[in-house]
């Protein structure tokens, strides 16, 4: 059985990753075009940053935004209108949230779901 | 290094000053940050980050009179704090005269307890280095405040008063602090550079040859005057008379 990965706070991916990449939090401030006191508060969870501003970090830092929004407790806007336009959507995600479903089940309900987009993408794979 | 009870039963750690200055160089050669003639201002936010491996806080809110915090806790990451107002006044465009030199000394000497201190809190090295009774044993989760007056250039006359003063961990990140700020040799070569480059003669305390060396090097080390005049006078290119 597999281990459920370490849970880090949004401010430790991005603080990490920063180290990571050599930057130091003026370098990264510069690049995204905001403060240092800002970039030092998301790092110490004191603040969470909009989507836009994780997408910038994301890009910055090669990090996965999806793994940022749910680090940040958000939902992209994309997401948001899909939830809107498929109710469906909403009732799976509360059934797994009640069930409490674990790190192992949700692997699976993921892959699951990549291989539907998978067959759905790619058709012509299915009849080979 | 050399353990030794302290008057209140807890275990202390002794170093010699220049003993200070070696493990300084040490630590900035291991971490490939000593400075060099054509950088020789020493890169202290990475000494901490990455070096030390701390997480560091530049715009903690700390009371007023704090300048900075480390927090050792047993088993997990150092935390070190800056003063949030101490770090915005080193960031303004003109910022005033010697808050540059302040922040820096600041982050030099958390650094120091670091370097110098570490061994305070671990459990395992404490334990077995400092045999005592069990009301003795060493302290495993500490907050160490460094007050205004706690960051400030040391000269090292009167250091073995410090074995048994209240503040001994102070004095001694102070110690460390001018190391990692200004280390020996090249404070050495560069003030020789100047004096040479300044044609400077009639080094006493407070002439105007000293008065221009002192800025001159405070200036290249991104220090403060007093950090640099304390320098100049331990090494003997100013003397005190």
């Amino acid at each position: 059985m597999t281990n459920p990965p370490a849970k880090r706070s949004l401010g430790e991916q991005v603080r990490d990753a920063r180290i990571e990449h050599k930057l130091s939090l003026r370098e990264l401030a510069k690049r995204i075009g905001r403060a240092p006191s800002y970039i030092n508060d998301i790092e110490h969870d004191r603040r969470t940053p909009s989507e836009e501003v994780l997408a910038e970090i994301a890009e910055q830092l090669s990090l996965d935004i999806d793994l940022l929004l749910a680090a940040a407790g958000r939902v992209s806007g994309e997401s948001q209108n899909y939830l809107q336009e498929n109710p469906t959507a909403g009732v799976l995600f509360r059934r797994v949230s009640n069930a409490g479903l674990s790190h192992q089940d949700l692997s699976r309900l993921l892959e699951e779901a990549d291989s539907l987009i998978d067959k759905r993408d790619n058709p012509s794979d299915d009849q080979t | 290094m050399n353990w030794y009870p302290g008057p209140d039963g807890q275990p202390r750690i002794w170093y010699e000053p220049e003993e200070i200055e070696g493990i300084a160089e040490e630590e900035l050669r291991r971490a490939k940050l000593t400075p060099t003639l054509d950088n020789p201002v020493t890169d202290l936010e990475h000494l901490v980050e990455v070096h030390l491996k701390a997480k560091l806080d530049q715009y903690a809110e700390l009371p007023e009179d704090v300048l900075g915090v480390t927090h050792f806790q047993s088993r997990q990451k150092i935390h070190v704090s800056i003063s949030k107002a101490l770090t915005e006044s080193a960031e303004e465009s003109t910022p005033r005269p010697g808050i540059v030199g302040r922040w820096r000394a600041t982050l030099a000497h958390e650094a120091s307890h670091i370097i110098l201190h570490r061994y305070l809190f671990d459990p395992v090295l404490a334990g077995t280095v400092v045999s005592g009774s069990k009301e003795n044993k060493p302290e495993y989760a500490r907050l160490m405040r460094c007050l205004n007056k706690d960051v400030a250039a040391e000269k090292s006359d009167n250091w073995n008063r410090t074995r048994r003063a209240n503040d001994w961990r102070e004095v001694q990140a102070n110690m460390g602090m001018a190391a990692l700020l200004m280390p020996q040799r090249l404070f050495k070569r560069i003030a020789q550079r100047q004096i040479d480059e300044l044609m400077l003669s009639g080094l006493t305390k407070g002439s105007p040859s000293a008065i221009s060396l002192c800025s001159a090097v405070s200036d290249i080390f991104r220090v403060s005057k007093q950090a640099a005049s304390i320098r100049l006078e331990s090494l003997a290119f100013v003397s005190a008379s």
